[in-house]
């Protein structure tokens, strides 16, 4: 059974029983552990409370503790974030009637296409996959970095669907000589000398993306907040291109040079994307794909357990699209690690589940850290990995508790 | 949410972007969890009624001298709490952040209102 509606009931009964907490209560508010870090929780329209990082433009994050609940982020619980002063943009011109997508350019053939037209007009597809902004966990870098000053809230693992974006590229006919694709939603700036949010793809990368035009998520309408009537999902790829409101796709034949590819969104031209702590990157590339990723999820920082009793640690992983191959968890603070058994395998874009079943024997404060490894090899880094944007961070989280 | 839902309204312009911006608190916190069974699917949206309207009211830039630079010229964009949950920067950084926001992404601000923007940031957020 389901527990969307009242989630806190179950909560509160667990709460009284062997889990203890820190850093989150019953209150309005919750602390993420930085400076400057209380947010409160507001409630958005279609959302359950969110933590609220800032309100105009708005950027929502998710509690943690809903990533232990499913392993598809409810749309209620999916975070949000936008860009410019006219976000997100009214209903007035969101209607489902009027709406078309634009496919225009050098291409052979412009498209306008109604959301019907688009539905009905191209194969139907669904793929479950992780969006995450670029910036997710950037308070927790030190030396502290200037940008959204996010938790571990700003990801999402959902079930999209929508049409192809090769399948309507291709109908379009790119004319030859076509280099790069545009995309451009309904949200706009208020003032006319600052950019609109568009970002590009090289047009090989987007045919052979596995990008989706989606209208849904999870079974719904994208929620208002999450690009309500049609966005760009493209797995694997950090939520920057995942535009919402998607009403523009512009072909071109020259490299894009707007603000939002440069020198918005740009990491150091590394394989690592990291630099000195404190210094400048020499060379920028645009950001792209995730790097790995892994969490624990069933205990937060804090938590008190049980010696001689077994607790099942759980926690999710994911990468960008090699997919997970194995989750190494740590019970004493990194000293020795066990795999963990992976669960349901939702696709290679999707969280992937693990578990490990643990004793603890000794009483004390101890640590649990995960890292993972995915299909090609790539792991996490021990230490963190420091870049002057905030992006990227996939260090092996290290999560403090206590033995009771 | 369905699309048939939708309220209409008259065409818009920045007036009608700015218009739905506010804040309102909400009361429930969220405790963190014990081992359950995992459910693959999420929990249906139990808000699907709600309104297209953001919460009320929005954090702002105190009424103080010193910070009327910001509420002049940041504010327009931007709600005080992109500045309130900000680390503490040296004032270069701000410096540089300030100068990125007028040059690069093209915010309003005069010239000469940049001192007074950098103080501010300086002495509220700004390292040691």
């Amino acid at each position: 059974m389901h527990r969307g509606s009242r989630p806190w009931d179950r909560r509160n009964f667990l709460r009284a029983g062997l889990i203890g907490t820190t850093g989150l209560a019953l209150a309005d508010s919750v602390e993420l552990p930085f400076e400057f870090g209380t947010r409160p929780l507001v409630k958005y329209p279609q959302k359950r409370p969110l933590i609220r990082l800032t309100t105009r433009p708005p950027q929502l994050e998710t509690p943690f503790e809903v990533f232990n609940e499913s392993l598809l982020t409810p749309n209620d619980a999916f975070f949000v974030r936008y860009h410019l002063g006219g976000s997100p943009p009214p209903a007035s011109v969101l209607d489902p009637k009027t709406f078309r997508l634009t496919v225009a350019g050098t291409v052979g053939k412009e498209l306008s296409l109604s959301l019907e037209e688009l539905r009905n007009g191209f194969e139907n597809v669904e793929v479950v996959a992780v969006n995450q902004c670029s910036g997710n966990s950037r308070g927790h870098f030190q030396p502290r970095v200037p940008g959204g000053q996010s938790g571990h809230g700003a990801m999402g693992c959902a079930r999209w669907r929508g049409v192809r974006l090769a399948d309507v590229l291709k109908a379009a006919s790119p004319a030859a000589g076509s280099r790069q694709v545009l995309f451009d939603g309904l949200d706009r700036p208020l003032v006319p000398t600052i950019p609109d949010f568009v970002k590009s793809l090289e047009l090989e990368e987007a045919l052979e993306s596995g990008g989706l035009l989606a209208w849904e998520m999870n079974g719904e309408a994208l929620p208002w907040l999450n690009g309500y009537p049609l966005r760009l999902v493209l797995p694997g790829h950090y939520g920057t291109y995942w535009i919402k409101h998607l009403h523009s796709i512009r072909l071109v034949d020259a490299e894009f040079k707007g603000f939002w590819m440069n020198p918005a969104y740009r990491i150091p031209d590394d394989p690592c994307a990291h630099v000195e702590p404190g210094t400048a990157p020499k060379r920028t590339v645009p950001i792209r794909r995730f790097n790995v990723r892994s969490f624990l999820t069933s205990l937060t920082s804090g938590a008190r357990v049980p010696s001689g009793n077994e607790t099942l640690l759980r926690g999710i992983a994911f990468d960008g699209g090699a997919g997970i191959r194995e989750v190494l968890v740590s019970t004493d603070d990194g000293r020795s690690w066990s795999g963990a058994a992976l669960g349901r395998d939702l696709g290679r874009f999707a969280f992937r589940e693990w578990t490990l079943a643990w004793k603890p024997s000794v009483a004390g404060a101890t640590a649990v850290k995960v890292r993972a490894v995915n299909r090609l090899g790539e792991g996490q880094p021990m230490e963190p990995l420091w870049n002057p944007s905030g992006y990227m961070r996939n260090v092996v989280e290290r999560t403090p508790l206590v033995v009771l | 949410m369905s699309p048939s839902r939708r309220p209409k309204s008259s065409p818009t312009d920045a007036v009608a972007w700015l218009a739905a911006f506010p804040v309102g608190l909400a009361v429930v916190a969220l405790a963190a969890v014990g081992p359950v069974a995992v459910p693959e699917e999420p929990p249906r949206n139990p808000h699907a009624a709600d309104a297209w309207t953001l919460p009320a009211g929005e954090p702002v830039f105190p009424a103080d001298e010193d910070a009327m630079p910001l509420r002049r010229h940041c504010q327009l964009c931007h709600s005080s709490d992109y500045i309130s949950t900000q680390p503490r920067l040296s004032r270069k950084a701000w410096e540089a952040n300030v100068e990125k926001m007028r040059s690069k992404y093209g915010a309003p601000i005069p010239t000469n209102a940049v001192p007074a923007i950098v103080e501010y940031l300086v002495r509220n957020h700004g390292t040691p």
